[in-house]
């Protein structure tokens, strides 16, 4: 068996939906499951093995370029796969309840399919055009899935905002690609390799710093960072197993798998490593702020998502690839299982997703109470769940490496927990608030296993002994019993505050307008947009009307019209003129005949 | 032959025009000797011409007479209709 496969499946199931099975959305949605559960079975079934194949030559221009397409099946790879099929399964199968009334289930599940697909290109890459490739293919498919319900306009332009504010990151990206390829002659992650071990970097160092960067500005789009973190709140508009999937487990977790495929650059370049670790810093502390005045219980999540990726941003920056992928691997448990939970709640509540609506949950959905319950103690680091013992690495880096951003770190620590308490005790807790959390009954069990696998997960996935038998980076750590503490102190403040805040509260009880507005990002890139971008595009228009419109093409349009009007005056349906005209010319003809030999 | 207005006498200037290539091309055969003999090549173009120009006017003559049919007038400054 090869991990080609793993390409073939999804792949597969993508043309069968799309050419044979769309009539039917039942038939569909088992193909895509079936062909997800096969992903995940071969994976399992290729943990052992590691190999790296080039299936064929892709471009060669003679020695100058070459790029293969093929597969490289390491440990990190193996960890991402699992994670990505794991949780792929888990969400195929919610889905086949949450979208049970959908009217275009066939498309859903195809569009998932292509996910997986893109997905997988993505982690099994072995050079960078493949990964930019399915980087892109994956941005497509998470637009087809954000716009599902495109009828509705606010899904249809989150589909639109989500795609265009990629494609700024993703030029940075191919930017990158273009200079690597130009300073190293190679785009193959081992060509890479070999050229800095062979010691060429020193004379180039500033140009490399600015290639790495190029590439992490395709990780900040793809993993929303600041500042273009816009687009994933609003692409929660997409169905609520595709934000579980794509927007918090595995696709936004792509910028950070990517960063750790070419760690060694950022290894290379002390700047872009400060640069990296600051943004992500940032881009914590900032969507942790934003989260905490949030009414919207998916965008509440989706805030959170940002946040933690900020933490594994920052830490790549760091240097310490295997920290981030450590927390993407137990992040993309409890993220996932948190956004399932949001999930089961809204299609409990029959499309509710404002959470001062809800409340009183706890005893009408207990199974679900218990698995969010546990997402969230995972999610603010309770001893000895999973995101503890992931978080716990980052801190104590970050300890190690850069004390302000330890303190930043300590502080969205203490943010995570106050806006995850907040979350919990307003919906769970209390009397119910509208009619529908009222009436809210506990979802089928096709929705609920799928919470419960993630929450087991959630707990024991950071225990090193389970982390090795899932593939999963570890990183080199010592017990710290002051970031223990510090870590612990946090997450106790935070959660007691928000405790203490929310308990048996109707509304928010003070709104900070700056928070609540995500600090005006969307208006100022709106201004931006009407202002610059509209002048910029008047100035060109003007241009173009001026040169390429009235010079070139208009041009040439008038001189053939003058050209032509002209020659009309010579047909004047005269005999006698033509006669005449046409002695002149044999005129000249004999003239330049005879005297111009 | 160009400030006439009547197509008919045009078509006679053409004639005349050819008559008097015709007899330059005899003349200048005449005086062109070789071994005594005058060049002849001049001298066949001459019934060449003559037997093309006899078609012409066959052609010409008819074209008159249909255009008098048709528009009553043979004037040729009237017959202006082609530059519409």
């Amino acid at each position: 068996m090869s991990p080609a496969l793993l390409l073939l499946l999804p792949l597969l199931s993508v043309v069968v939906i799309f050419f044979g099975t769309k009539w039917s959305g039942t038939l569909s949605a088992l193909v895509s499951v079936a062909s997800v559960a096969g992903s995940l079975g071969v994976t399992l079934a290729l943990f052992s093995t590691d190999s790296s194949m080039v299936a064929m030559n892709w471009i060669a221009l003679g020695d100058v370029l070459q790029v293969d397409i093929g597969l490289r099946w390491d440990r990190l790879a193996r960890g991402m796969m699992f994670v990505v099929t794991l949780v792929g399964t888990l969400v195929h199968v919610f889905s086949l309840a949450y979208m049970r009334e959908d009217e275009a289930k066939a498309r859903y599940f195809g569009c998932l399919s292509l996910f997986m697909f893109s997905m997988t290109g993505i982690v099994l890459a072995d050079n960078l055009v493949m990964m930019f490739i399915f980087w892109e293919l994956v941005g497509v498919s998470s637009y087809l899935l954000i716009g599902h319900w495109f009828t509705k306009a606010s899904a249809a332009d989150a589909a639109k905002k989500a795609f265009i504010t990629n494609r700024i990151g993703d030029f940075g990206f191919l930017i990158g690609i273009l200079m690597l390829f130009g300073l190293t002659g190679t785009v193959s992650f081992t060509g890479l390799e070999n050229w800095l071990a062979g010691g060429h970097a020193g004379a180039s160092a500033g140009l490399l710093t600015a290639a790495a960067l190029c590439l992490f500005c395709g990780a900040v789009g793809k993993s929303a960072q600041a500042p273009l973190h816009v687009w994933l709140p609003d692409a929660m508009e997409g169905p609520t197993p595709v934000s579980a999937l794509i927007h918090a487990a595995t696709m936004v977790a792509a910028g950070v798998f990517m960063l750790v495929r070419v760690g060694f650059l950022i290894e290379a370049s002390e700047t872009a490593g400060l640069v990296i670790a600051w943004v992500g810093g940032f881009t914590a502390l900032l969507a942790a702020l934003m989260a905490t005045q949030q009414d919207d219980i998916k965008k509440i999540l989706a805030y959170s998502t940002l946040s933690q990726l900020g933490y594994m941003v920052m830490v790549v920056g760091l240097g310490s690839g295997e920290a981030a992928m450590f927390h993407l691997y137990t992040h993309a448990f409890f993220k996932a299982l948190l956004f399932l939970g949001a999930g089961a709640i809204i299609y409990a509540c029959h499309h509710e997703q404002n959470i001062w609506k809800m409340g009183g949950l706890k005893t009408r959905m207990p199974i679900t109470f218990a698995a969010f319950g546990i997402g969230t103690l995972a999610l603010i680091a309770f001893p000895f769940t999973s995101g503890f013992f992931s978080k716990e690495a980052i801190l104590d880096i970050a300890l190690h490496e850069n004390k302000l951003l330890f303190l930043i770190a300590a502080g969205v620590a203490f943010l995570t927990a106050f806006y995850m308490s907040r979350l919990l005790v307003v919906t769970f807790l209390g009397a119910p608030r509208s009619e529908h959390a009222g009436h809210a009954k506990e979802v089928s069990v096709i929705m609920f296993v799928p919470l419960l696998i993630l929450a087991f997960l959630s707990v024991v996935a950071g225990y090193k002994p389970v982390a090795e038998l899932l593939q999963a980076q570890l990183p080199d750590v010592h017990w710290n019993w002051f970031v223990f503490f510090v870590s612990l102190a946090t997450m106790l403040a935070g959660a007691g505050l928000g405790f203490l805040r929310y308990l048996d509260k109707r509304s928010e009880p003070k709104v900070i307008p700056v928070l609540a507005n995500k600090f005006y990002f969307d208006e100022a890139y709106g201004w931006a947009v009407r202002n610059l971008q509209d002048g910029l595009a008047w100035v060109v228009r003007g241009l173009d009307a001026l040169f390429i419109d009235g010079l070139a093409v208009g041009g040439i349009t008038r001189l053939t019209e003058g050209v032509g009007c002209l020659f009309r005056r010579v047909i004047t349906g005269n005999l006698q003129a033509y006669s005449y005209l046409f002695g002149v010319g044999v005129f000249v003809l004999i003239y330049f005949t005879v005297f111009l030999r | 032959m160009i400030i006439r207005r009547s197509a008919l006498v045009i078509l006679m200037c053409l004639e005349i025009m050819l008559s008097a290539a015709n007899l330059a091309l005899v003349a200048f055969s005449r005086f062109r000797l070789e071994a005594g003999l005058p060049d002849y090549d001049g001298q066949m173009l001459v019934f060449f011409v003559i037997t093309v120009a006899a078609a012409e006017v066959a052609v010409g003559l008819a074209i008159v007479v249909a255009l008098f049919r048709s528009r009553r007038t043979i004037d040729v400054t009237t017959l202006t209709s082609m530059s519409h």
